[in-house]
């Protein structure tokens, strides 16, 4: 099973974990990207998030299927809109027979979504707006 | 003129969602942002960081002709997460 999206609401998390739930997996790890209010000395107040969203889901959907063909259950989900520290921005969960794999593909996918999907942080710092947060 | 879609910082640049361009055949990556440098000059410096997708796929060396393409974006680094 997989599941991916783009969120114009709130993530519901329990209900993201819920999809992942299956008794032939005995590992689940989740990662969830939440707002931050620090960057070194840069202060964040607020992020706005905006994506390609078919070619997101398209692109997410490829990285869900490739980790499920492995033996594993996959949700990604992504958050656009206006965000409040704190905030939930993503969602990426991945259940497997065992926890090794199930840490490892937890992180490919995190780190794959960053560098490939086409979303975009709008970053509203107390000195300026970053495009993609501070370098 | 072919349809070309912006995103985040480029669109911000050029005020537009989408921009119509004219396209050199074949259709690369290059002639994509070879025609968006051309017609708004300010996105140089944030094209040359850009990818571009043809029908929701990144392309690099690929080349298409007009026929086969649906959609084109221009798709700056993304920062998701």
């Amino acid at each position: 099973m997989h599941y991916v999206a783009i969120a114009t609401q709130p993530l519901d998390v329990q209900a993201l974990y819920n999809k992942l739930v299956d008794p032939q997996f005995g590992g689940i790890v989740t990662f969830i990207g939440t707002v931050r209010q620090w960057t070194a000395q840069v202060e964040t107040t607020a992020i706005e998030y905006t994506a390609y969203t078919e070619m997101a889901v398209k692109e997410m959907t490829k990285l869900a299927a490739e980790v499920e063909a492995k033996g594993a259950n996959v949700v990604i989900v992504h958050r656009v809109g206006h965000l409040a520290l704190a905030d939930e921005a993503v969602f990426v969960g991945v259940a497997a027979a065992h926890r090794a794999e199930a840490f490892d593909w937890c992180e490919y996918l995190i780190n794959t979504v960053k560098e490939r999907v086409p979303i975009w942080k709008k970053e509203f710092d107390t000195d300026k707006v970053r495009w993609g947060g501070p370098k | 003129m072919f349809t070309v879609k912006l995103f985040a910082v480029l669109a911000e640049q050029v005020a537009q969602n989408e921009v119509q361009l004219p396209l050199k055949t074949p259709i690369t990556a290059a002639t994509v942002k070879q025609a968006m440098a051309k017609k708004f000059p300010q996105t140089t410096p944030v094209l040359t960081d850009c990818l571009v997708a043809v029908n929701q796929t990144f392309v690099t060396d690929e080349s298409f002709q007009p026929e086969e393409v649906r959609e084109v974006a221009l798709i700056p680094p993304v920062s998701g997460g």
